[in-house]
């Protein structure tokens, strides 16, 4: 009587690599197929002219939105950043007036309106690899 | 300004003119067609690029929508945990908000579901045909950048932005869309493949792995974030208009019961010429009852002074007599020692 009754399995690691591969290959390019719903801010024509900048041609539709959408996730992702530096500088900043209630303060934060300034967006873009150096002539 | 070409014939006898930007050169086959079919419209060079996005539009909307509602609610009611109108006589505003802004996405399923439970469609996107794009200029593209780079900061929770940072932003997109481009062609350039002009998905994996460090597909869980943000803000509109329906009909309620009460019916009018008469429910107004309503609706001046005289202290019909006097009496004595002289029983003047 043998080890697995007879049952012949293969090697397991090399099984699993590649059906991970295939997987990730395939989860790729079902992700590319689902780009046609998903619209993205940045015009595809915009995405298009910086391709042709780099000497690419923009014809496949879904590699042009692809890299619209990377770029508005970058877009996101700075302004997410900036908010938060703009509330931790606000929040940081000290409150003149008498002590508030804790409703008070979450009602205050939820209507106050932020601005986004030089001052947030500066190290903001730092962290993704802009930098920013700020004018002196610049408000 | 006029150019100066530097192989003209200096007698001008080059005829041929230089054609502006904004005109269109035909070869001559086509432009006797063109002029045989005379279109009742020019041909321009306009271009038009559009820039749709529902999820982004529809999302900012209803913030700013949200914002609204609220800015109503703290005006006419109090600002306490369970709100209540300010001053029922007053009206609150109506809005009316247009059905315009739906977002158009035709299988939002995808966003719920992993990428391997849909199954997807042919077509022409799909499939990778060759599209051909508008040609945009320098200052266009900076245009449509500004534009999403509002909208954007818009969704995140920025109500304005300085002139300054919106310069700087732009510029940052656009430094970010070229080191994008550049990463490719430097990912190209490293394998030593002769690649076309058209890259591939690999290829995009490539550079988004070196910028970023992350796979493509995390930009799907980031349009599932964007989803899940629309979806906030539309559950935050709906609370926040239900309160609102709830104080305006509470409003509405008080008017009219306002209006109501203001109204004079005309048994209650003769009522108040006879103290005795019944009112139109039934009930007896008596002469006390009279001078308290024409007290509160200032019909009567000497309302504040009959009160203070006691008379209506003698309003219960069925109290006794006797206890009605010593009452009387009490309340006199209570006068006079403030000061007030006494004039007769029952009477008491200054």
């Amino acid at each position: 009587m043998g080890d697995n009754f007879g049952i012949h399995r293969g090697p397991v690691k090399k099984q699993a690599e590649g059906a991970e591969d295939r997987t990730q290959g395939q989860i790729l390019s079902d992700f590319l197929m689902q780009l046609e719903d998903y619209t993205p801010t940045i015009p595809d024509a915009v995405t298009s002219y910086y391709l042709n900048s780099a000497g690419f041609e923009g014809a496949d539709p879904r590699i042009v939105r692809l890299i619209s959408i990377a770029a508005q996730k970058f877009v996101s992702d700075v302004a997410n950043d900036a908010l938060q530096h703009c509330k931790t500088r606000t929040n940081s900043a000290p409150s003149s007036g008498h002590g508030s209630s804790k409703n008070q303060n979450q009602k205050s934060s939820k209507d106050r309106k932020y601005t986004l300034t030089m001052e947030d967006l500066q190290p903001a873009l730092n962290d993704y690899g802009i930098t920013v150096r700020k004018a002196h002539y610049f408000v | 300004m006029k150019s100066i070409h530097w192989g003209s014939f200096k007698d001008e006898s080059d005829t041929r003119k230089e054609t502006d930007a904004s005109e269109i050169v035909l070869p001559m086959s086509k432009m006797e067609k063109f002029q045989q079919i005379k279109l009742p419209y020019t041909i321009t060079r306009e271009k038009r690029v559009p820039m749709k996005n529902s999820l982004v539009t529809q999302t900012v909307e209803v913030m700013k929508q949200t914002e609204m509602i609220q800015t109503l609610i703290d005006t006419y009611s109090t600002k306490s945990g369970c709100n209540y109108i300010l001053n029922p006589c007053q009206l609150m505003p109506t809005v009316h908000f247009p059905s315009s802004n739906v977002v158009d996405l035709t299988r939002a399923e995808k966003i719920t579901r992993p990428l391997w439970y849909v199954s997807p469609g042919s077509s022409a996107f799909t499939r990778g045909d060759s599209k051909s794009f508008v040609k945009l200029s320098k200052p266009a593209v900076q245009q449509a950048l500004r534009k999403a780079a509002c909208g954007l900061l818009c969704m995140e929770g920025f109500s304005e932005i300085n002139e300054s940072a919106l310069i700087m932003i732009v510029d940052g997109l656009d430094q970010f869309l070229r080191l994008q481009v550049e990463a490719m062609r430097s990912v190209v350039t490293e394998e030593n493949e002769e690649v076309g002009t058209v890259p591939d998905v690999l290829t995009v994996e490539k550079m988004y792995l070196a910028i970023g460090r992350t796979t493509v597909c995390d930009l799907h869980n980031y349009y599932k974030k964007l989803m899940r943000k629309n979806r906030t803000e539309v559950g935050e509109f709906k609370d926040i208009y239900q309160e609102y329906d709830r104080l305006l009909q509470e409003n509405q309620l008080s008017v009219q019961n306002m209006q109501k009460l203001g109204d004079s019916h005309e048994d209650d009018y003769m009522s108040f010429l006879d103290p005795q008469s019944h009112s139109s429910n039934g009930t007896t107004i008596d002469g006390s009852t009279i001078k308290i309503i024409n007290f509160i609706n200032g019909e009567s001046v000497n309302g504040f002074k009959d009160i203070l005289e006691g008379e209506l202290l003698e309003s219960n019909s069925t109290q006794d007599s006797t206890d009605q006097m010593n009452n009387q009496q009490f309340y006199q004595q209570e006068i006079t020692s403030n000061g007030f002289v006494q004039t007769g029983q029952g009477n008491v003047s200054q």
